[in-house]
C-alpha cells in the first residue's frame, strides 16, 4: 500500500511537467494550429542558461533560474511572433512550420551543447527544494511538491484567463474564426505575444526543473516534447484542458506500472496503448463537454 | 617510321621513368611512416558520463607516449604518435572512429567502457589490429578475444570478491540495480551467482536504462523488498545519483558497488557513507607518481596507470621483438609470448591465455579510515 501511495506521488510530480508541456502545446495548437517543436528548445533555453549562469557567475541559484526562465520565454515569444509570422507571410503553411519548428529547436538545443557539451549538467538546488515532505516511507522533495503547484495553477490560470479576461476571449474569438477576428479589429500581433508568453512559461518550468533535479540533456527536452505531443493527440486536437489532465495521468501511469513490470518498460507501455486509442479513435478524446465548458 | 619509333622510345623511357619515381616516393614515405612513426590511438569516452575515465586514460597514455618519444623512441628508432578521439561512449561513433584509425594505419589502440571494447572487438580481430582495454570489466570481454588485452579483471571476479565480504558483514538479501548495457547486466548475473551460491538471496532487481540519471522509480520499487543491502550495477559518475536519490526517498540501506564506483565523486559523497566498494590496488611507482601529481592536482588513478602501461609495454613489445617495424600480428605475437612486463607504473604484470591481466581485488568501506 506504501509502495502504491508512493509511486503515485512520484508519479504525479512526474506527469506534472508533461502536464506542464502539453498544456502548452495544445494552447499554442489550439490557437495557431500548428505543431509547435520548437517548444523544446524554449525547455531547453531555461535549463541551460540556469545553468551557464550558475556556473559562470557569482549569483545566487535563484536569480540563475530567473534568468533561464524570461530567456527561455524569449526564445519561445521570438519564434512565435518573428519566425513563424515571416514565413507565413511567405505562403508557408503546414508542413513548411513544421520543418521551419524542427529547425529552429535542433539549432537551439544543439548550440547550448556545443557550448556546454553533451553530458548532463546540473544546478545544485537549494537545500530547502531538496527537503522531504511526509513521512519516512511516503513523500516528495519540496521542489516536486513545487512542480505539482506549477502544472495546477498553470491550468487553472489558463482556464481563467480564457474565460474570464479581455484577453483570453479575443484569442477565443481568433481560435474560432482568425479572418473574422482580424476584421473586428482583433490585434493579431498581441495575440501572438500573450500566447508565446505564456506558453513559454509552460516550456521553461521543466527545463528550470530538470537542471536542478537529473541534470539537462539534448534529449531530454526532446523526449518532453514527444511526450506533451502525444497527450495533444489523444485528448484530441485544440483541448487543451484534457491535453494537461492526460499529461499528468501519463506521469501517474509510468510509475504505477511499475508495479507489473519492469521499469523500462512503462514508457513503452504508456506510448502503445496512445497508438491503440488513436488507432481505435483517430481524433481523440475531444470531448465537447470540456471544451464548451471551458470556451 | 624511324621518328615514330623514336617517339615511341622517348614515351616508353619516360612513363617508365615516373612509374619509379611514382614507386621510389612509395617506399619513401612507406618507409618514414613504418619505421619512424608508430600511431597509436586512443577511442575514449572525453565527454558525458565515463568522461573522468577517459581523461584519466588519455593522460596516462599522453605521459608514456611523451617519455618514449624524449627517450628516443623505441628501439631508439620509432617514435609515437598520440591520436585521441572522442567516442563520448557511443559504441556506434568509437566503430567509426576505429575504422578512420584502422585507414591511418594504427595498428594498436586503447579503449574503455564494455559496450564500446566489444563493438570494437570483431574489427580489430578482423583487421590484426591490437586492442587495449583500459578500463572496462564485462565477462564477455574475456572470450573471442584474439587481438583484445584487458587490463583489468573481468568483472565477475571483483563480483565474488564483493559477495564475499557483504555475506562476511552479515547481509543476506540484497536488491540490485544495473544500467541495461553489456556491463551493467554482466554486473547483476556475476553478483546474483556469487550471492546465490553463497545461500543468500536476491529480493529484488531492476534495470535503468544506460545513461539515464534518474533512478527514482527504480529505487522506490527495489525500497519496498526491504532488503539488506542494494548492489548498484552501475558505472561511474551515474553512481553518485543512485547514491543521491536513495538517500532522497528515504533509504537509508548499505550500498554496494565495485571499483566502478571508486571516484572521488563517490567516496567523497557524504550520501555514500558506508558503502561497501571492491577496490583494485595498486602501489603506483614514485616516479610516475611524481611525474603525474607534477601536472596535476591529485596522485594519479588506476586508470591513468593503466593509460600508461598500456602504451609503456610497448616498449618490452619492441625490445623481445628486436624489429624496427611493428605491425598489429607482430605486437600481439610478442603480447602472448612475454611471460611479464616490467615495473612501469607499478608492479609488473602478466597477461592470462584469456587476454586478461592478474592483478589483486581488495575492498573497503566508503568513510572507513581504514
Amino acid at each position: 500500500m506504501n509502495l502504491t501511495l508512493q509511486l503515485i506521488l512520484s508519479g504525479a510530480a512526474a506527469g506534472s511537467l508533461y502536464a506542464l508541456f502539453s498544456l502548452g502545446l495544445s494552447f499554442v495548437y489550439t490557437t495557431f494550429k500548428h505543431f509547435h517543436i520548437a517548444a523544446a528548445a524554449s525547455m531547453a533555453t531555461a535549463g541551460y542558461t540556469a545553468y551557464i549562469i550558475a556556473d559562470t557567475t557569482d549569483l545566487p541559484v535563484t536569480m540563475a533560474l530567473a534568468i533561464g526562465l524570461v530567456v527561455g520565454i524569449v526564445i519561445n515569444v521570438l519564434i512565435g511572433t518573428q519566425l513563424y509570422p515571416a514565413l507565413e507571410k511567405r505562403g508557408a503553411e503546414g508542413f513548411v512550420i513544421f520543418l521551419a519548428s524542427l529547425g529552429a529547436m535542433t539549432a537551439i538545443v544543439y548550440l547550448f551543447v556545443l557550448i556546454v557539451g553533451s553530458s548532463p549538467v546540473r544546478i545544485e538546488q537549494p537545500a530547502m527544494l531538496s527537503q522531504r515532505l511526509g513521512t519516512s516511507s511516503i513523500g516528495i522533495t519540496v521542489l516536486q511538491g513545487l512542480a505539482i503547484i506549477c502544472a495546477i495553477a498553470a491550468t487553472l490560470i489558463l482556464r481563467y484567463t480564457l474565460t474570464s479576461t479581455q484577453v483570453g476571449k479575443r484569442i477565443l474569438a481568433y481560435t474560432s474564426s482568425p479572418n473574422f477576428a482580424e476584421l473586428i479589429g482583433i490585434n493579431t500581433n498581441r495575440l501572438r505575444l500573450v500566447t508565446y508568453a505564456y506558453s513559454g512559461v509552460l516550456f521553461s518550468l521543466p527545463g528550470l526543473y530538470v537542471v536542478m533535479d537529473t541534470g539537462i540533456t539534448s534529449l531530454g527536452p526532446e523526449n518532453y516534447f514527444v511526450i506533451g505531443i502525444m497527450c495533444t493527440f489523444v485528448a484530441g486536437l485544440g483541448n487543451w484542458l484534457l491535453s494537461a489532465i492526460i499529461g499528468g495521468s501519463v506521469g501517474v501511469i509510468q510509475y504505477i506500472l511499475l508495479l507489473i513490470v519492469p521499469a523500462q518498460w512503462t514508457l513503452a507501455i504508456v506510448f502503445g496503448v496512445f497508438l491503440l486509442l488513436l488507432t481505435f479513435k483517430t481524433e481523440g478524446f475531444s470531448l465537447k463537454a470540456f471544451r464548451s465548458r471551458s470556451a | 617510321m624511324k621518328r615514330t619509333g623514336k617517339a615511341t622510345t622517348l614515351m616508353a623511357v619516360a612513363g617508365l621513368s615516373i612509374t619509379m619515381l611514382g614507386c621510389s616516393a612509395d617506399a619513401t614515405g612507406d618507409e618514414s611512416s613504418n619505421t619512424d612513426t608508430l600511431k597509436v590511438g586512443a577511442l575514449l569516452p572525453l565527454s558525458g558520463s565515463a568522461a573522468p575515465y577517459g581523461e584519466y586514460i588519455r593522460d596516462g597514455a599522453q605521459m608514456a607516449v611523451d617519455k618514449i618519444n624524449a627517450d628516443g623512441g623505441l628501439n631508439d628508432t620509432t617514435t609515437l604518435e598520440l591520436e585521441v578521439l572522442d567516442t563520448e561512449g557511443m559504441p556506434d561513433k568509437a566503430v567509426t572512429q576505429m575504422q578512420q584509425l584502422i585507414g591511418d594505419d594504427s595498428p594498436y589502440v586503447l579503449s574503455t567502457l564494455s559496450s564500446q571494447t566489444l563493438a570494437l572487438n570483431p574489427i580489430a580481430n578482423q583487421n590484426e589490429t591490437v586492442l587495449v582495454n583500459a578500463g572496462a570489466q564485462s565477462n564477455a570481454l574475456g572470450v573471442d578475444n584474439d587481438y583484445l588485452y584487458n587490463q583489468l579483471p573481468l568483472i565477475d571476479d571483483e563480483y565474488e570478491v564483493l559477495a564475499d565480504q557483504l555475506d562476511e558483514n552479515g547481509h543476506t538479501t540484497a536488491a540490485i540495480i544495473n544500467t541495461n548495457d553489456d556491463g551493467g547486466r554482466d554486473a547483476a548475473s556475476s553478483f546474483i551467482e556469487h550471492w546465490e551460491s553463497a545461500d543468500n538471496e536476491v529480493v529484488a532487481h531492476e534495470e535503468a536504462e544506460h545513461g539515464t540519471t534518474d533512478f527514482r522509480a527504480q529505487l522506490q520499487k527495489l525500497r519496498s523488498s526491504d532488503a539488506d543491502v542494494l548492489v548498484l550495477g552501475i558505472f561511474g559518475e551515474d553512481t553518485v545519483d543512485a547514491v543521491d536519490q536513495t538517500r532522497e526517498i528515504g533509504w537509508e540501506v548499505t550500498l554496494a558497488n565495485t571499483s566502478w564506483a571508486n571516484i572521488p565523486q563517490v567516496t567523497n559523497n557524504p550520501n555514500a557513507e558506508g558503502m561497501v566498494l571492491t577496490t583494485l590496488p595498486y602501489e603506483p611507482a614514485s616516479s610516475f607518481a611524481d611525474q603525474y601529481s607534477q601536472n596535476h592536482d591529485a596522485g594519479p588513478t588506476i586508470f591513468v596507470a593503466n593509460g600508461y602501461d598500456a602504451v609503456m609495454q610497448l616498449t618490452t613489445v619492441a625490445e623481445h621483438s628486436g624489429e624496427n617495424t611493428l605491425d598489429g600480428e607482430s605486437i600481439k605475437l610478442q603480447l602472448d609470448s612475454i611471460e611479464e612486463f616490467p615495473e612501469q607504473a607499478s608492479t609488473s604484470y602478466n597477461y592470462s591465455d584469456l587476454g586478461v591481466i592478474n592483478r589483486p581485488i581488495g575492498t573497503m568501506t566508503v568513510g572507513d579510515e581504514e
